[in-house]
């Protein structure tokens, strides 16, 4: 199992070895670079063509290293991201990118994280009761809601939402992470509590969506499961009933949810970028997008890099997990 | 005569579908008697796995339901029997029964452990349900039980998971699982059908010693009559959820009286005899439309018109029960 870790871990080089150029290549594609936009906004004050502009934009384009061949940019990123893990300056914020990411990746990954435990915690006994109970009312009805919660887009969810804490609860703030008072400041008990307040939002947003697809996929296999003769041996033993289907079936059918995990670690990094966008969160998402359009390519890059390296690190961890869960699957 | 240990009387299994009633089980009786050998026989879908079922009170309900009959159980000789049909299936009455006083076997050996425990945890899991036995004592008589059942190195296998084991040796701890709390009575469905011809034999043979160790009855459902031969002391034939012929082993090979039981023997190759096989005419009919009458006779060659009526399942001499018209006429 050890070898087997570290063998994964050894691919995962070449891999992001090659994500790392794609990415870069990618940011690098559209016309332009990152001091295209400012260009634009000189010539919004009128300074265009003037001496002090072009001389600054210069300046700019030899302090970046922007007028050298691209590998030659690629090499220098690449070498002080592993040398001194400086993913470089973020053109639009003016300020280290690492600096910037650091506490939106933190609040981003506390509010994913709940949201798939909110998610798993809703999803999975709703799926345990429409399998055991199939063709019910109640499981018609789990999937009615379940259905309805999978069309409903999130960013109308969202808007839903605000427009009810506004109009009926007449809240203060809405949208966002924090109270405009605690943004900033730094952790203490009550800055928790006004996360709590603002992070259900978010959750219940995102998290709606995918609990129908969880609970679909938990019928679904336990049904499976359900069926198999082993189950039957349960039952011949003379077990209760809730412990043939919560060690024979629930503890099977978990294992594919379980390796579903791994695609999802790159998401909570990126996803819910619209829902981030509608409530204003302080989370990556949004500034993914702005780095984007504005050509910031080393946050763009940084980012890419980052998402690239959860995906692996997730997959690996769902692999292991799941190794762990289930003997059948053997790392040898 | 010794009380019957379990005695099984005009059993209804029907199930209710979409598309009708099916009479799956309709008005068996049977007995068996305390560590002997019943075969139950017949083609697939006759309802000899369905009665298996109903006796473990383990039929899905629905679509499944017990309409009519007894099911007579002695937890030992000298008690009253209970009717296991009035018992809540999922009741503790009826778990303390199933797996303690009546085990259960299956066919397929590669399913019927669950692939993510290992065969001690399976083992040991029934032992520590009835005979309040801690973990490590279950696990000790968890090896116990592989060992009598032959199982190579039980000390190392206990702790093995099924996909790690051969066929034979999944059904060899399926037989451990089973036996583990000493069971009364057996119930074995299909235990050989999907294992090699070799190992069969070892798997029954296994069964038949352990038989005279513990002393318990078998219940073996198969629709192979060889196996039935070499391992049952009475054998019910059963045809579309009725039992058509029922007596000692010898009688029903030497003496088979209905037409069914007779297609069945003709129907099996003899060692040493090159004589064609005769099949059974046409097939089994669609459960939804059994014929009036007796259920056989579209396919018998002996049919008359008296067969529109349901014949009796009468004893025409003794122990030898046969439900046919041919022996009405005889008589």
């Amino acid at each position: 199992m050890i070898n087997y870790i570290i063998r994964r871990l050894l691919h995962m080089i070449p891999t992001l070895i090659l994500i790392s150029m794609v990415s870069f290549a990618v940011i690098q594609a559209p016309p332009g670079d990152m001091l295209t936009s400012r260009l634009a906004e000189l010539a919004e004050q009128g300074e265009l063509g003037s001496e002090s502009a072009m001389a600054q934009i210069d300046a700019l384009r030899e302090r970046y290293g922007l007028n050298d061949p691209i590998y030659v940019q690629y090499v220098r990123w690449i070498w002080k991201i592993i040398s001194k893990g400086d993913f470089g300056q973020s053109f639009t914020y003016e300020m280290d990118v690492m600096e910037l990411l650091v506490e939106r990746l933190g609040l981003t990954l506390t509010l994913t994280l709940s949201t798939l435990i909110f998610t798993w915690i809703i999803a999975i006994p709703i799926g345990i009761y429409s399998a055991t109970r199939q063709y019910s009312i109640g499981d018609y009805g789990f999937t009615f809601l379940g259905f309805i919660g999978l069309a409903t887009p999130n960013f109308l969810l969202a808007l839903v939402i605000m427009f009810i804490q506004v109009s009926v609860f007449e809240a203060e703030s809405v949208g966002g992470l924090l109270s405009p008072e605690y943004i900033g400041a730094a952790w203490s008990w009550a800055k928790v509590v006004d996360l709590l307040k603002h992070i259900w939002v978010p959750i219940l947003v995102i998290g709606t969506g995918s609990t129908a697809g969880v609970i679909r996929i938990m019928r679904g296999n336990l049904l499976d499961i359900l069926g198999q003769q082993h189950i039957q041996t349960g039952r011949a033993k003379g077990l209760k009933e809730g412990k043939v289907i919560v060690k024979y079936g629930v503890r099977i059918a978990i294992n594919p949810l379980v390796s579903r995990l791994g695609l999802e670690l790159p998401g909570l990094l990126s996803g819910a970028v619209v829902t981030g966008i509608v409530l204003g969160l302080p989370t990556a998402g949004p500034i993914f997008l702005t780095a984007l359009t504005s050509q910031d390519m080393y946050l763009a890059g940084a980012f890419l890099l980052l998402s690239a390296t959860f995906l692996l690190v997730g997959n690996l961890l769902a692999d292991i997990l799941l190794a762990w869960l289930d003997p059948r699957i053997r790392y040898e | 005569m010794t009380q019957p240990l379990l005695d099984i009387r005009d059993l209804k299994t029907y199930f209710y579908t979409d598309d009708g009633i099916v009479r799956a089980v309709d008005g068996v009786s049977l007995s068996i008697v305390p560590q002997k050998t019943l075969g139950v026989v017949g083609e697939s879908g006759c309802g000899k796995s369905i009665t298996a079922f109903s006796t473990m009170r383990l039929i899905p309900s629905p679509p499944g339901k017990i309409e009519n009959g007894q099911i007579l159980f002695r937890k030992n000789p000298d008690s009253d029997p209970i009717d296991l049909t009035q018992l809540n299936p999922k009741g503790a009455q009826m778990r303390g029964i199933r797996g303690n006083d009546i085990a259960m076997i299956f066919q397929e050996p590669m399913t019927s452990l669950s692939p993510v425990h290992t065969v001690g945890n399976q083992i040991g899991e029934a032992i520590r349900l009835h005979q309040n036995a801690d973990k490590t004592e279950a696990r000790e008589r968890a090896i116990d039980a592989l060992n009598k059942v032959r199982l190579p190195r039980p000390d190392r296998q206990v702790d093995a998971y099924p996909h790690e084991l051969s066929g034979g040796m999944r059904q060899r701890a399926m037989i451990a699982m089973a036996l583990s709390c000493n069971p009364n009575l057996l119930i074995a469905d299909e235990p050989t059908t999907a294992l090699d011809v070799t190992v069969q034999s070892q798997i029954l043979d296994l069964m038949r010693q352990l038989q005279s160790d513990i002393g318990m009855a078998i219940m073996l459902i198969t629709h192979d009559l060889g196996v039935v031969a070499s391992m049952a002391d009475y054998v019910a034939v059963m045809y579309l959820g009725k039992i058509v012929e029922y007596s000692d082993t010898r009688t029903i090979f030497k003496n088979p009286r209905h037409p069914y039981t007779k297609g069945l023997l003709n129907s099996i190759p003899q060692v040493g005899h090159k004589r064609r096989l005769v099949p059974i005419e046409g097939a089994i009919p669609d459960p939804f439309e059994i014929p009036q009458g007796c259920a056989f006779a579209p396919r018998c060659p002996h049919a008359t018109r008296q067969c529109r009526e349901t014949p009796q399942l009468l004893e025409i001499e003794s122990g030898h029960h046969v439900s046919c018209w041919l022996e009405k006429r005889e008589t």
